[in-house]
């Protein structure tokens, strides 16, 4: 066996243990979803495939899932819009205006990222009382914006960083405002890095558990994350056919988000910006 | 349309203090020339330019065009770049990579609120101009270089602007593409009559396009002229040496006066001066002076003023530059004859009319 095989042969190796390892509790979940059995892999027992539990997720009343679904959609949804627009604004006056300390601004918004959720929780719990929100979207919305904010800013200023600074002056030339030539110039040619942070702060908004337990109490505005955990099986025990339904299901929207803007972050938009 | 700069200084804050840019600069572009802004790298042309699109403030001073001020910081007056009807071509182009052709030289008609019948007959007739109606369909990206610089110079040119300001607009294409982009470049700038401020460090560039040349160091405006005045009467070593391909020899020598004439001795060597550089002779301080005589008016001989012996030739084609040893000093020259050796003696001879002083 000469080296090179020996290479290849490790490479496949190490793919196919990365693809085990990412993708084998995906596949356990699926399995589980559609075995009638969920302690299928036990002993004795075996493996009879079964759509029921996909079916009792999605069609019956009492679970609300798709209400769960669409409460998440939404509210992961305009967080990361908010967070992405607001995070624009930002990452363009950093970037481009001669704002004093504006690295200090960065680091200190870095610090503030890393304060734990839980730490916040019980003063969100009385914000939202207060304020009557509880078990509504804006309950969730504005912490998230919040919470995902200083990984948007921190991702698009790096993005806007490599736009060349020309195309700014170009716009101011041809008669653009400052804000005019972040809508129309720079989120444009940065477009991959927008998608991508866009994508990011969506699925830590997904995905996010606590806050969400905390300040919702029923379908009105309960996500995803909490619904599942909160499943109750009919006679007590838990539901893990449903369960592991609901999580295939749960993952649809985020990877069909993902092959959509797959094209948009791979494509090199700012080739032919400037002569390298 | 005049432009003015009145007094201009520019400081920038650094890290290790406070960089001056441009120093209580006078400038006056007439209406309708092409001016360059020559100088090396540093010397505050791209400052100077920045300040006419508005890109930048001046710390001090008045930029007035015509008689509208556009920039002065002790009246708190500053229009806006977008404000001052003046279109920039950069360096890097600029183009906007997210938009075709069409809408690249279509956006500053846009953001005039213009009809969209007008901008596309504009966008039409501009393209037309310069060759590029085929492209309009294209994205920046799968443009040529020259494509692209012909991009840049129709959105430039299609609102017909005030002024016109380019950024070393030729110094990413080949040479080839380069003078005959300048070449049109030139052509354009007649037909359309706009005054236009360029900036470059190439001091061909400078010589063809350029009805005045300024030229610049540090901040400062060292000479401003038409390019013949720059090229036959360079004020001081700087300009001497900036201007002109290869550069000027520059003599170290001593003044001495004799029964009315003027000599200046290098080592051994007695080179009378003629008399039109008496009265500048007369203004030094120093006895210590600079001869300067450029490459191209220096001939070799069997006997001459000087003699030397040749160290190195560079071959370029038609011409040839012979570098020599004269009494210590390296001098150039350039000439068409290319039969002489490395260590061959020289003699070297020269006009009156050809010879330059300075003050060392």
């Amino acid at each position: 066996m000469n080296e090179r095989r020996l290479k290849k042969i490790l490479i496949l190796a190490g793919a196919a243990a990365t693809l085990l390892f990412c993708l084998g509790p995906f596949v356990y979940m699926l399995a589980t979803a559609l075995a009638t059995d969920p302690e299928f892999l036990g002993p004795g027992r075996e493996f009879v495939p079964t759509l029921a539990h996909f079916h009792s997720v999605l069609f019956s009343e009492s679970v609300h899932f798709l209400r769960y679904l669409l409460n998440s959609m939404v509210i992961a949804g305009l967080s990361a819009l908010v967070s992405v627009f607001i995070a624009a604004l930002g990452a363009y006056a950093l970037t481009r205006l001669a704002i004093p300390g504006g690295r200090s601004i960065l680091l200190i918004v870095l610090g503030i990222s890393m304060f734990p959720p839980v730490s916040l929780i019980s003063y969100l719990f009385k914000l939202m009382s207060a304020l009557g929100w509880m078990n509504t979207y804006p309950a969730l919305i504005l912490p998230y914006v919040a919470w995902t904010l200083p990984l948007s800013l921190w991702i698009l200023v790096s993005y806007f960083a490599q736009v060349p600074r020309d195309l700014d002056r170009a716009g101011l030339v041809d008669g653009c405002s400052r804000l005019k030539i972040l809508l129309r110039i720079i989120l444009p040619v940065a477009a991959p890095g927008v998608f991508a942070t866009f994508l990011l702060a969506f699925i830590y908004a997904f995905n996010e558990f606590l806050i969400a337990l905390m300040l919702t109490t029923d379908q009105a505005a309960r996500t995803i994350p909490v619904g599942i955990a909160l499943f109750e099986g009919l006679h007590g025990q838990v539901a893990w056919g449903e369960i592991m339904a609901a999580a295939t299901v749960t993952t649809i929207p985020v990877v069909v988000l993902v092959l959509i803007f797959q094209h948009h972050i791979i494509q090199g938009l700012t080739r032919g910006a400037v002569k390298t | 349309m005049n432009i003015y700069y009145e007094k201009i200084s520019k400081q920038f804050k650094t890290g290790r203090g406070v960089a001056h840019a441009l120093r209580a600069l006078d400038l006056t572009i007439p209406d309708g020339q092409f001016f360059i802004f020559l100088g090396p790298s540093g010397c505050g042309k791209s400052t100077l330019l920045n300040l006419a699109a508005g890109l930048d403030a001046p710390t001090a001073g008045t930029i007035r065009f015509g008689d509208q001020v556009v920039a002065a910081p002790q009246h708190k007056i500053f229009v806006e770049p977008g404000a001052r009807n003046v279109a920039m071509v950069f360096q890097s182009y600029a183009l906007y990579p997210h938009m075709v052709v069409f809408d690249n030289i279509a956006f500053p008609l846009r953001n005039t609120r213009a009809a969209e019948g007008d901008i596309r007959q504009a966008v039409q007739r501009t393209a037309a101009l310069l060759g590029i109606e085929n492209l309009l369909q294209r994205k920046p990206g799968e443009l040529s270089g020259g494509q692209r610089q012909r991009v840049a110079i129709a959105r430039a040119l299609v609102r017909q602007p005030a002024v016109f300001l380019m950024d070393e607009p030729l110094s990413n294409l080949d040479a080839q593409l380069r003078s005959a982009t300048r070449a049109e470049l030139k052509r354009l700038q007649a037909e359309m009559a706009v005054t236009t401020l360029y900036v470059t460090h190439d001091q061909t560039e400078a010589m063809t396009l350029g009805d005045q040349v300024a030229l610049l160091k540090e901040g400062r405006l060292v000479q401003l002229g038409t390019p013949e005045e720059l090229y036959r009467h360079p004020a001081d070593p700087f300009a001497a040496t900036f201007i002109g391909s290869p550069p000027m020899n520059l003599i170290p020598a001593s003044l001495q006066a004799e029964a009315g004439a003027l000599f200046a001795t290098v080592a051994d060597f007695r080179i009378a001066l003629p008399d039109r550089l008496k009265s500048k002779a007369e203004g030094l301080t120093s006895r210590q002076i600079l001869l300067g005589i450029r490459p191209e008016h220096l001939r070799l001989t069997q006997y001459g003023l000087l003699t030397g012996t040749i160290t190195y030739t560079e071959y370029l084609g038609r011409e040839i530059i012979y570098r020599l040893d004269v009494a210590g000093h390296e001098l150039l020259v350039l000439m068409d004859r290319r039969e002489l050796r490395i260590g061959q003696g020289v003699g070297l001879t020269f006009g009156d009319e050809d010879l330059h002083l300075f003050p060392a």
